[in-house]
């Protein structure tokens, strides 16, 4: 069990803090539940964030400045930590959006060469 | 940037952790709330909901592990867990832990203490502004060696006024008046006559009152001022701020209290704290008949300290004073001859020039050895340290068992030592400053002087030094036995209960190693110890070539006090006829000054009659003039001719006595009798020598040489300021001395009577020889020092290597080897490894000890006895703290030893 959690937070390492960046700009301001509940639909449920993947990401992401975060309170008038995108985090984002793209269309190019 | 705040907003994290934690889990306990109410939503049980999210989500505490590694810094509560064990081990040992911390505070605080004296002494620059613009100048006198020698103030005059080097240029020096405060009983202090523009060039403004105006202290008996320093003004005059304007007396003079200085300022004589400043041009009203400052060049008796212009470098400074001091040796002759001048940053000459020659390298060798003590300290802590991990290997083998890396236990076990090293540098800092005091006061009672700042301040600096040594010493310690004692073999260490574990080849290498150091550093400590000591001893009972038992010595100041030359005359020889009635006295005699006593009594000498003196003709001696009973007072024989009779009293007899050593260098090969030599000093006619006397220590600057004097009639010209009288009696000196004195007074009861004591007591306080004392008392209680630690380290490295063997020794004696065998057996290594740490440290001593020569009086670096005593009481201690463990080896029940085994 253990195992295939880190792997699969292996994999996700690089891309987290991508999808959450990009969650909350569709999104505006949410919480932590909201974002992995965004990113398993959008991935069909093929992406299932646990949280001991999801908050030490949300907490780097606020360290570095990336995000904001404060308590508010939910449509259910619940009490929730909602995190929003800073300026900051715009400008990582569309930098590491291009990066990967770059990346993406590089390892596109090899996969279609013939073998 | 982004990594930067992150750091930062973890380094925060670190700190305050509880109320974030409430936070944390408030958020995760919502998420799994909100994921509960959606698988109920399709249509879980409430129990399976639970379950369900905690599967796919994860736990909550596992999470906030994580959370907390990604909030603070993982390595920061690794050291809180470290911490926290390495305190609860050490709390299960408090005898090894007591051993340890005493250990390391005794070798921090040694190396913290000298470094706590030393720091202000020789290593803090003047508390001045820029004070690294300022350069002491001094003259080296070629013939004597003496250094530094004093330059006259016309010389002063003449560099200030002709060098374009410096901004300013002051003179100073240190001299003993007397002080009297509104008519209260005068006392003996330490001022410093200034030139006028002293505080201008260290820039010094006082703190309350003034300095002395543009102007003032230009003509001779000019500003009868004084300027206090603040310790004086406190001790003095109670703090008391009506002090400006005061009139206060100064010898006989009437002079005006016109400032006060800074609290840190103590004058530029870093020895002794000065008490007032005064314009050299009021010295001549201080003491009487000095009138000549601006014209005579051979009242040599001051320092000068400069501010270098901006872009001005020492060489630069140097080479323009060089030509300075040739144009003026060419324009007066028979001035200041044969001296070479040295120009050297005023930081570098603390705590005064010539001092700083001797005393910056005795520092340093005060220094190293106090590091040689916490070098053997350490490795004290270091055996026991191994010894610990010997005992603890299971401990360590079955937390590497439990997934811990070796990183992680070596972590763990330098946490320990530089925890244990902290707590020894705590205590360091109390006994730093405890032996700081103790040392100061040491100083006092050996020397009867405070010849020391008035306080030592723990500043940040030794504050500084003593957590640095604390922290390295705890990481030096602490590495080697935990590299040692985490190299394991898992299966070997757990399933042997840690039995065998000690008697692997390297563990035993790097505690034979230690415990040879240690020998070795302690047998060095205490040959250095026995050398200065015994130089200490020397120095206290160096053969002077004059008697100094039973010898009294007193000063009075008659011409100061009103009288005129006759009247001085008259007095003088009405006291001598008197004590030499006086029961036990056996002769007396007076004299300018005692000998070694500091004045300005230096002069040069010009031989006619084909004499050949070194070039260009000249010799500089020492000066006295002495009475007729002086060589007998004294034990000073006269090997030639004739002494001094009555009528050379007479101020038209030109005659004078030399030194054996003066005659020789004079008339080398030659008789000295008959011939005629001139003094600059004194002018006019030729004197004829009519004898030789033995030589003697005379000059105060070369306390263990014998310099070549030249003695005068004491009646030939009345000498202006102090006169000493020498009186050589069979009373003890405690019951002599006030019947000398009464015999004074009933001539004069106002005569004042100074600095009256034993010549030992004199003696004692001499500069040079204090310094060589204090060596001696340091280095001695750091020999002592390394000696015990020695003693400990040993004890317990021995005895730890018997619990090793216990079960050895107990099939030993259960298969009939006597008790005494058990003993030698056990005895055998701990004494192999003292011989070997025995014959190192002699070896590493002899070299070292060289190095100390310079301050070592009448003993040899390389004193056979001194190797000899250190090493048959390093072997003595080291043998006692071997058997104590062996006999308890051998005395074991040999049956209680296996089973327990």
């Amino acid at each position: 069990m253990p195992n295939e959690d880190s792997e699969r937070t292996e994999v996700l390492r690089g891309t987290l803090d991508l999808m959450v960046l990009r969650t909350l700009v569709s999104l505006g301001p949410s919480h932590g539940y909201a974002i992995a509940a965004r990113l398993e639909q959008v991935s069909d449920g093929a992406l299932l964030l646990n949280m001991g993947t999801l908050y030490p990401g949300l907490m780097r992401l606020e360290q570095r400045g990336l995000v904001r975060a404060e308590w508010g309170t939910t449509e259910k008038n619940r009490r929730a930590r909602f995190y929003a995108i800073t300026a900051a985090g715009r400008r990582y984002l569309d930098a590491e959006k291009r990066s990967l793209d770059r990346m993406v269309s590089i390892i596109d190019a090899l996969f279609e060469e013939p073998a | 940037m982004t990594v930067l705040r992150e750091c930062w907003r973890r380094s925060c994290g670190a700190l305050r952790r509880n109320p974030a934690d409430r936070d944390l889990e408030r958020e995760l306990r919502f998420h799994l709330e909100e994921a509960e109410e959606e698988l109920r939503a399709k249509g879980h049980s409430q129990a399976e909901a639970a379950r369900l999210a905690r599967v796919r989500l994860g736990g909550v505490p596992q999470t906030m592990e994580a959370l907390r590694d990604q909030r603070g810094l993982p390595w920061l509560d690794d050291l809180r867990i470290d911490l926290r064990i390495g305190l609860r081990g050490l709390a299960r040992q408090p005898g090894f832990a007591a051993t340890a911390v005493l250990t390391l505070s005794i070798g921090i605080g040694a190396t913290a203490a000298v470094a706590t004296v030393a720091n202000p002494m020789f290593f803090q620059p003047l508390p001045v502004p820029d004070p690294d613009e300022l350069v002491a100048i001094t003259q080296l006198d070629e013939h004597t060696s003496v250094f530094p020698h004093p330059l006259s103030y016309p010389e002063y005059l003449d560099y200030r006024e002709r060098n374009d080097v410096f901004e300013g240029l002051a003179a100073h020096a240190v001299a003993e008046e007397l002080l009297s405060i509104e008519g209260r009983a005068a006392q003996r202090i330490q001022i410093e006559y200034v030139s006028d523009n002293y505080f201008d060039v260290l820039q010094l403004n006082a703190v309350r009152g003034r300095t002395f105006l543009p102007g003032e202290g230009r003509r001779p008996g000019d500003a009868p001022f004084v300027v206090l320093a603040h310790h004086a003004w406190r001790s003095r005059f109670g703090g008391d701020p009506a002090v400006i304007g005061q009139a206060v007396r100064l010898g006989p003079a009437n002079m005006t209290v016109i400032g006060i200085m800074p609290e840190d300022f103590i004058g530029t004589y870093g020895l002794m704290p000065t008490e007032l400043f005064v314009p050299a041009t009021a010295g001549a009203l201080v003491e009487p008949g000095w009138t000549d400052l601006f014209t005579d060049r051979l009242e040599e008796m001051f320092a000068m300290t400069g501010r270098l212009r901006p872009g001005v470098t020492l060489g630069e400074a140097a080479a323009q004073l060089d030509v300075i001091a040739d144009a003026l040796a060419a324009e007066h002759p028979d001035a200041s001859a044969h001296t070479e001048l040295y120009v050297i940053a005023e930081r570098y000459a603390r705590p005064e020039p010539g001092a700083a020659r001797h005393t910056a390298p005795l520092v340093s060798v005060v220094m190293g050895l106090a590091a040689l003590v916490l070098l053997v300290a350490m490795a004290n802590v270091g055996t026991l340290l191994v010894a610990r991990g010997v005992e603890r290997r299971q401990e360590m083998a079955v937390r590497a068992g439990l997934g811990a890396t070796r990183r992680r236990l070596v972590r763990q076990l330098v946490t320990e030592s530089v925890l244990l090293a902290l707590a020894g540098g705590v205590g360091g800092g109390i006994v730093a400053l405890w032996a700081a005091d103790l040392v100061v006061g040491y100083f006092g009672m050996a020397v009867g002087v405070e010849f020391l700042r008035p306080e030592y301040p723990v500043d940040w600096r030794v504050f500084g030094f003593i957590a640095t040594t604390a922290m390295a010493a705890g990481v030096l310690t602490g590495l080697a036995p935990a590299l040692r004692s985490t190299r394991i073999e898992l299966a070997r260490a757990i399933g042997s209960g840690g039995r065998n574990a000690g008697g692997s080849v390297s563990g035993r290498r790097l505690t034979n190693g230690l415990v040879v150091l240690q020998v070795a550093v302690s047998m060095l400590l205490l040959v250095c110890a026995g050398l200065f000591v015994q130089s200490g001893r020397i120095a206290g009972a160096i053969d002077f070539g004059f008697r100094t038992d039973d010898l009294l010595v007193l000063s009075v100041d008659p011409l100061g006090q009103g009288y005129d030359r006759e009247q001085a005359r008259m007095l003088y020889r009405d006291i001598l006829d008197d004590i030499l009635a006086l029961p036990g006295v056996e002769s007396a005699s007076w004299a300018r000054r005692a000998p070694l006593s500091p004045g300005p009594n230096r002069g040069n000498v010009f031989t006619l009659d084909g004499g050949t003196a070194p070039e260009p003709d000249a010799m500089r001696v020492s000066l006295n003039y002495v009475d007729s009973g002086f060589f007998e007072t004294l034990d000073i024989p006269v090997l030639r001719g004739r002494g001094f009779r009555e009528e050379d009293k007479a101020s038209d007899r030109r005659v004078a006595l030399v030194s054996e050593r003066a005659a020789r260098q004079l008339w080398p090969g030659q008789d000295a009798i008959g011939r005629r030599i001139v003094n600059g000093f004194l002018g006019g006619d030729p004197f004829e020598v009519i004898g030789v006397v033995r030589d003697a220590h005379m000059s105060p600057t070369s306390p263990f040489d014998r310099p070549p004097f030249v003695l005068y009639p004491f009646g030939f010209r009345p000498p202006r300021g102090r006169v000493t009288l020498h009186v050589h009696t069979e009373e003890p000196l405690s019951a002599a001395l006030p019947a000398v004195a009464d015999a004074i007074r009933r001539h004069d009861p106002t005569l004042a009577i100074l600095d009256a004591g034993g010549m030992n007591d004199v003696l004692r306080s001499k500069p040079m020889l204090v310094i060589v004392r204090l060596g001696a008392a340091l280095i001695g209680a750091f020999g002592l020092l390394g000696l015990l630690l020695a003693a400990v380290g040993l004890y317990g490295v021995v005895s730890h290597a018997v619990v090793q063997r216990k079960q050895e020794f107990g099939i030993r004696s259960a298969l009939g080897a006597s008790s005494a065998a058990i003993i030698r057996l056990a005895l055998g290594r701990g004494i192999a490894l003292c011989l070997l740490g025995l014959v190192l440290g002699a070896v590493a001593a002899s070299g070292l000890a060289r190095l100390t020569a310079g301050f070592l009086v009448g003993v040899s670096p390389s004193d056979p006895a001194v190797f000899g005593i250190a090493g048959f009481l390093l072997a003595g201690v080291a043998l006692l703290a071997c058997l104590v463990p062996s006999r308890r080896a051998a005395k074991a029940d040999p049956l209680a030893t296996l089973r327990a085994g």
